[in-house]
């Protein structure tokens, strides 16, 4: 079955075309500037079996981008989608699973829209413009917070007013579901572990979002994110955790304007906000601490927060298999994976600084002999995650090719 | 010499007349409850007969950088106060007011005051620092709340050694009202859970504890809400109180085998695991744990959640991870520590 994969952003369009269940990546590519007129046109970076091309057109709409997509990939009859998923980043408390899309499911789909305002209201709109042009081809949704619908009470409550929380559906519901579950089956394989028993903190590192997530018996029992991507690590430009105090204090300095500062608090707080030059933890961690205080404080508050986690984790999945590094930062960046776990020999943790400075390819284990629990560095793919999820589901609702 | 204890609160003002010897505590010769100070002074009046007071010693919530150690309140620190009230306006403003009420109802005694953020002052930049805009306007860093506390604590510690060898990575918790825990290396703080004011963190009795961020900012949008009246619902309406619907103490909350107490128990003692957690991480090991506050009482259930799980992750025999209570309470902390500020002691250095 050849499962499209579409990724949708607020200005961009990602896709993949993958052949399930052999999990074979036959096209790829993404429609840049989709949406209101830019400098810029619009363009479609194509790739396929072993081809690159890039097409211009203005896209003034997500319907609009789908359809070009569809077009190039219907050229070559190898190529024809079967099956389309889509990931959502938030299902709210109406979605604790990945679905297939009938009319019941995308009506309840505009429920939860608000929950996460940037990706959510494109994403369904790319949806209603599948289903009104191939109404025939089965679509499934994956959402980025299913994986976490398995956090218990206490880690998922907030110690809030009963009625208050039930109203507002505050309570966590964690993110990067999507890559924490991947990379927990990756690392089950590469250790030999049945998922079903695997203990982990999965470290999802990217060069924006990222958080860490504890893993049981192949389930997620803890996320770093909470109610909204924003709460937990120090990120590009998320500031994470912060006193409840601050947040109403920066309210009021706005003027009650608790958009805006939920704007900044998104935008433009985290490594850029303390540097103001830089959200890249690249860039920091390799400046002269000595010339520049400010670059290096920064790399600290970021690195720090993730071992304060980190330990948590560490305590919380009881004696774990493995830690897994993965997506951008965490796949790429020795220094972050050094400065995280150096020094935590007491908690079965010690990296091995060769193996860590010289990864040639992924899955890797990063880990002394030693060690006890095991240091991998693992490439996520979401799109791979939401092909096998689409896969399964068509599967059991008995609609595969 | 004796010391009068004023420790004011959300709800009033606890006093006790206090005995030292040498600067530790002999005795408490009362303690009470009043609504304020010219009520402390009527029931003083009220009394046949009490001893001389020597000093006052004040427990202050907020001292900043500037109080690395419990002070005589004199002309040149009532002025550096002052200095503080932008940084922490309620709890300073509260201070002075108590501090100004003392000196009109007592002008000859000398007043000192013990701060409870003295101990964090060093604490490192990269946990004091939130990830904000350098232009936010916002020059909040985190503190903890319990500073006198957690330092009895560590003195209890280095007592109980007495001669042995005493426990460098310590695990500080102090159960009162509003719970906090402070990973603590050779007496010096590197990690501590209550952030920039005492709500961050643990929950506690009436105050939300560690919440998304985004939460405060979407209620104080609410225009049914706003943002003073989700200040109340977050330090006043939540924690214990908000998840049971009715006032709870910590106390109730860790020893009460109510069905419902068991969800509120659970919750918190998870989030003590994950501060203890980050405490591992942050000492890269530990040595001792060890409870003090209002409720140290009662910090069997919690060691008893806590501590196998913690031998568990350092691969320690079952039984070796030792914890102690601290039995020290905040009135004769804050008594010694007038008493050692009047002196010009130090606190004894282990």
């Amino acid at each position: 079955m050849r499962v499209v994969v579409f990724n949708c952003g607020s200005s961009s369009l990602k896709y993949r075309l993958i052949d399930m269940p052999g999990e074979t990546e036959l096209a790829a590519g993404e429609a840049e500037r989709v949406g209101p007129k830019t400098a810029l046109p619009g363009c479609i970076h194509h790739t396929a079996l072993g081809g690159q091309e890039d097409h211009t057109l203005a896209m003034p709409d997500h319907g609009t981008a789908f359809l070009a997509v569809m077009k190039l990939l219907e050229r070559d009859a190898r190529l024809v989608p079967e099956a389309i998923g889509h990931r959502m980043v938030h299902g709210g408390p109406l979605f604790k699973d990945h679905v297939v899309v009938d009319e019941t499911v995308f009506q309840r789909l505009h429920e939860v829209q608000d929950l996460a305002p940037i990706h959510n209201p494109p994403a369904l709109r790319l949806l209603g413009a599948c289903r009104q042009l191939y109404p025939n081809l089965p679509e499934t949704v994956v959402f980025d917070t299913a994986f976490h619908s398995t956090i218990g009470a206490a880690a998922r409550e907030y110690a809030l007013p009963y009625r208050l929380a039930r109203a507002h559906g505050f309570r966590k519901y964690g993110f990067h579901g999507t890559s924490h579950q991947y990379v927990a089956e990756e690392a089950a394989k590469f250790l030999g572990v049945p998922l079903g028993e695997l203990r982990a903190v999965s470290c999802h590192l990217g060069s924006g979002g990222a958080s860490l997530c504890a893993i049981s018996n192949g389930r997620s029992l803890d996320n770093s994110m909470g109610y909204s991507p924003l709460q937990g690590l120090v990120m590009s430009t998320r500031s994470g955790d912060l006193d409840p105090s601050i947040a109403l204090s920066l309210v009021a300095r706005a003027a009650g304007d608790g958009r805006a500062i939920e704007s900044m608090l998104n935008r433009k707080s985290g490594l850029l906000g303390l540097t103001g030059i830089s959200a890249d933890i690249r860039d920091l961690i390799t400046a002269d601490g000595a010339s520049d205080n400010a670059l290096a404080r920064a790399a600290q508050v970021y690195l720090w927060r993730i071992r304060k986690y980190l330990g948590s984790y560490l305590v919380v999945t009881r004696r774990p298999h493995c830690i897994i590094f993965t997506d951008t930062i965490g796949e790429k960046i020795p220094a972050v994976r050094w400065a995280v776990t150096a020094g935590l020999a007491a908690l079965g943790v010690a990296i091995d600084v060769r193996k860590n400075a010289e990864v040639k390819s992924l899955p890797a284990d990063l880990a002394t002999p030693a060690s006890r629990v095991r240091i991998l560095a693992i490439a996520t793919n979401e799109e791979i995650a939401i092909a096998r999820a689409s896969y399964n589901l068509l599967r059991r609702a008995g609609r595969p090719s | 010499m004796n010391a009068l204890v004023l420790i004011p609160g959300q709800v009033g003002l606890r006093y006790a007349s206090v005995a030292l010897e040498s600067g530790a505590v002999s005795s408490v010769a009362f303690r009470g409850r009043a609504a304020s100070l010219p009520d402390l002074q009527t029931a003083l009046a009220a009394r046949s007969s009490h001893p001389a007071i020597d000093v006052v010693s004040m427990r202050a919530l907020y001292g900043g950088q500037d109080f690395t150690a419990p002070a005589v309140l004199d002309t040149a620190n009532e002025n550096r106060l002052l200095g503080l009230l932008r940084q922490a306006p309620l709890a300073v403003a509260q201070t002075r007011a108590l501090a100004e009420q003392a000196r009109s109802a007592f002008p000859k005694i000398p007043i000192t005051l013990a701060f409870e953020t003295s101990f964090f002052v060093n604490l490192p930049a990269r946990e004091t620092t939130y990830a904000l805009p350098c232009d936010s306007g916002i020059a909040a860093r985190r503190w903890g709340y319990h500073g006198l506390f957690h330092e009895a604590a560590l003195d209890h510690l280095a007592a109980m050694a007495a001669g042995g060898e005493r426990p460098a990575r310590v695990l500080s918790i102090c159960l009162d009202t509003r719970p906090e825990i402070a990973a603590v290396y050779r007496r010096t703080p590197l990690l501590v859970t209550s952030g920039s004011t005492p709500v961050e963190g643990l929950p506690g009795e009436h105050s939300c504890g560690d919440i998304d961020p985004a939460i405060p900012l979407a209620l104080a949008s609410d225009p049914t809400v706003g943002p003073e009246r989700t200040n109340i619902m977050l330090t006043q309406e939540s924690g214990f109180f908000g998840l049971l619907g009715r006032p709870a103490t910590l106390a109730e909350v860790l020893t009460s085998k109510r069905a419902r107490m068991n969800k509120v128990r659970e919750l918190l003692l998870y989030r003590m695991l994950l501060a203890a957690g980050s405490a591992l991480a942050a000492l890269e090991g530990l040595d001792a744990i060890v409870f003090s506050g209002r409720y140290a009482q009662q910090a069997a259930p919690v060691a008893e959640y806590l501590v196998p799980r913690l031998e568990q992750t350092l691969d320690l025999d079952p039984g070796t991870l030792p914890w102690q209570i601290c039995p020290a309470s905040l009135t004769t902390i804050v008594a010694e520590a007038g008493v050692t500020a009047l002196l010009g002691r130090r606190a004894p250095e282990p």
